[in-house]
């Protein structure tokens, strides 16, 4: 995985995200950015505080991965994700930190390109982005 | 009155986040909030506290090693938040024979050295392949304050592995005209053995090797695999040698109380060489379980040998015929065979392969073992996951090769505990007081096969495929 050049940090980024949508242990970190894992039985046990812990403990951008709408094995548990994440990106927002650091996709059973990518799009978007500032 | 054999217990914390079987699932918007009467306080196992410690330190969770799934939580919460959940990662643990269930439930006896317990009940078959075919009759469960851990009444679980004297002989002035063997008996009717793979490093062998010095047990062990720390403990060891190579490991003979010798034909004309470098030394002699193990058996049981260890396949299986039969049944071979040649009481036999858990300790016991010897229980409860990952090489997830010894011993302990304490329960049901007397007792066991012919064979005849399926 690539690193855009403008980049001068090496971004860290925390990904929460259920075991059932995603569960790969070679999500790992390369050289150029860090990842940080966290698993999830559903990722309707996104809690707020702990997305805003992530931040805190120096993410620079925080990953929510959740089952497609209509697959979750609890039937709302994304749904919910979707809404707190929402809540939490406009609190990001509302104390500097920007709330475009923190967002939520939704991932197919074990589409490992899926991840990457979005692993990928959340690096170039901290080339916009910078550091966190908070950290 | 003697003291009672116990083994020492102690919590031992694993190093590794544990794959545990449940995970709890929240739907924290539909809280009352102020019902003053919230699940998680009442949780017996303290799941919720454990879980949020591990929140907050952004880990993740433990995914509820500790959790039960007594469903307190899901049927107890007033506005019915709760859902149980199976951790995907946990199903993905061992293979078909050692699963997910053995693992975890190693790791909890490794770690509390308590008895496993499990609340959701079992939805399982009931009756499998293999040991999984036998069901003990637990008949004589009548005082829990007599019988079991709790009981009063002591409960006797070491077997003998010295040979014994079919008759005695006395000459006229009533002395004994034979002469005895010595008496050498073991506190539980379980050896240990190095694993076949894993990551064997000489601290995960002196976790075994201290182990088996703790509770009094044996461990057989190569020569190639002795250290110098190792041999320390030469007491608890029992050198695996060959009829060629002995006479060059005569210090190791010397120190050990136990020598096991390779089969090949005429070994036993090598006993007299062992017992001329130490005469006290107990020998069994090593053998494949393939299909003319109970016919060697019977050779050699006449030969001054003491035990016969017997080796299984790593999944509880004949070695080396195409339709392999499960231990259960080799057992019952070389058993009877000996039984009717009336020579049974003589020796001991000991079988390793697949012995995975506590009840199939107690069954391979029924099926006409003396002891059991074990070498991946041995691993797993060193937390070892059985990814064989350090079959190609790739680094073990949860760095075996660092295990500290003092720790490793102490989880290998606290499951030897958690498997004694399990065999002396099935014996207060079976209402037998002594391991040795659990030996070929095949009337406190049914079997499927047999249960299975006596009362469907009548209406449906014979079964056309093998198993239980």
């Amino acid at each position: 995985m690539s690193i855009p050049e403008q980049i001068k940090f090496k971004p860290k980024i925390t990904v929460f995200h259920c075991f059932n949508a995603f569960s790969d242990p070679s999500l790992v970190s390369n050289g150029n950015f860090e990842v940080k894992s966290v698993k999830m039985a559903c990722s309707s046990l996104t809690r707020e505080v702990f997305l805003l812990r992530a931040f805190e403990s120096g993410a620079d951008a925080v990953v929510v991965l959740v089952c497609p709408v209509g697959q979750c094995d609890y039937l709302q548990g994304n749904i919910r994700a979707a809404r707190r994440v929402a809540r939490m990106k406009k609190l990001v927002d509302e104390i500097g930190i920007d709330g475009k650091r923190l967002n939520i996709y939704n991932v197919t059973r074990g589409d490992k390109s899926a991840v990457a990518e979005i692993i990928q799009k959340t690096v170039s978007d901290l080339a916009v982005l910078g550091p966190n500032p908070a950290a | 009155m003697p003291k009672k054999y116990n083994i020492p217990t102690k919590t031992a914390n694993p190093r590794f986040p544990p794959v545990g079987k449940y995970a709890t699932v929240e739907f924290r918007e539909d809280c009352a909030g102020s019902c003053h009467d919230c699940v998680k306080k009442k949780c017996v196992y303290n799941i919720f506290t454990d879980n949020a410690c591990h929140w907050n330190t952004m880990k993740e969770p433990e995914y509820l090693y500790i959790c039960k799934s007594c469903l307190r939580c899901v049927q107890e919460c007033t506005k019915g938040i709760f859902s149980m959940s199976v951790n995907p990662e946990y199903l993905t643990l061992g293979d078909e024979y050692w699963t997910p269930e053995i693992i975890n439930t190693t790791w909890a006896q490794s770690h509390t050295g308590k008895i496993p317990v499990s609340g959701a009940g079992y939805r399982g078959p009931f009756a499998g392949e293999g040991f999984d075919s036998i069901w003990t009759d637990m008949s004589e469960i009548v005082r829990p304050t007599r019988d079991g851990i709790h009981g009063r009444e002591y409960i006797n679980t070491s077997v003998e592995l010295s040979r014994r004297p079919m008759r005695l002989e006395f000459n006229d002035d009533m002395s004994l005209a034979v002469d005895l063997p010595p008496i050498f008996e073991i506190p539980v009717p379980v050896l240990f053995q190095k694993p076949e793979f894993g990551v064997l490093s000489e601290n995960v062998l002196l976790s075994m090797v201290r182990a088996a010095g703790a509770i009094g047990t044996l461990m057989f062990l190569k020569p190639e695999s002795y250290s110098p720390a190792i041999s320390e403990y030469s007491n608890s060891l029992v050198p695996c040698l060959t009829g060629d190579n002995y006479r060059k490991h005569e210090d190791k003979v010397k120190k050990s109380r136990m020598v096991e010798l390779e089969y090949q034909p005429g070994i036993e004309g090598e006993f007299s060489g062992l017992r001329s470098m130490n005469p006290g030394v107990v020998i069994t002699v090593g053998m494949s379980l393939d299909g003319s193990a109970a016919g060697r058996a019977l050779a050699l049981a006449d030969s001054g040998v003491d035990t016969i260890h017997f080796y299984g396949s790593v999944d509880g299986r004949e070695v080396g015929a195409e339709k392999q039969r499960y231990l259960k049944e080799m057992i019952r071979e070389v058993h009877l065979k000996l039984v009717e040649n009336r020579i049974r009481d003589k020796i001991n036999l000991v079988f390793s392969g697949g012995i995975a858990m506590a009840e199939h300790m107690a069954k391979a016991l029924i099926c006409g073992a003396d002891a059991v010897s074990i070498d991946v229980p041995l691993l797993v409860a060193l937390e070892c996951r059985l990814c064989y990952q350090c079959k190609v090489k790739a680094p073990c997830p949860v760095k075996l090769e660092e295990v500290e010894p003092g720790w490793g011993m102490q989880r290998t302990v606290n499951l030897m505990s958690a498997w004694r304490n399990q065999l002396i329960e099935v014996m207060g049901a079976f209402g037998i007081r002594e391991a040795r007397r659990v030996r070929g007792e095949i009337g406190r066991s049914l079997w499927f096969e047999d249960l299975e012919r006596e009362n469907f064979g009548p209406i449906f005849g014979t079964r056309k495929v093998a198993g239980a399926g």
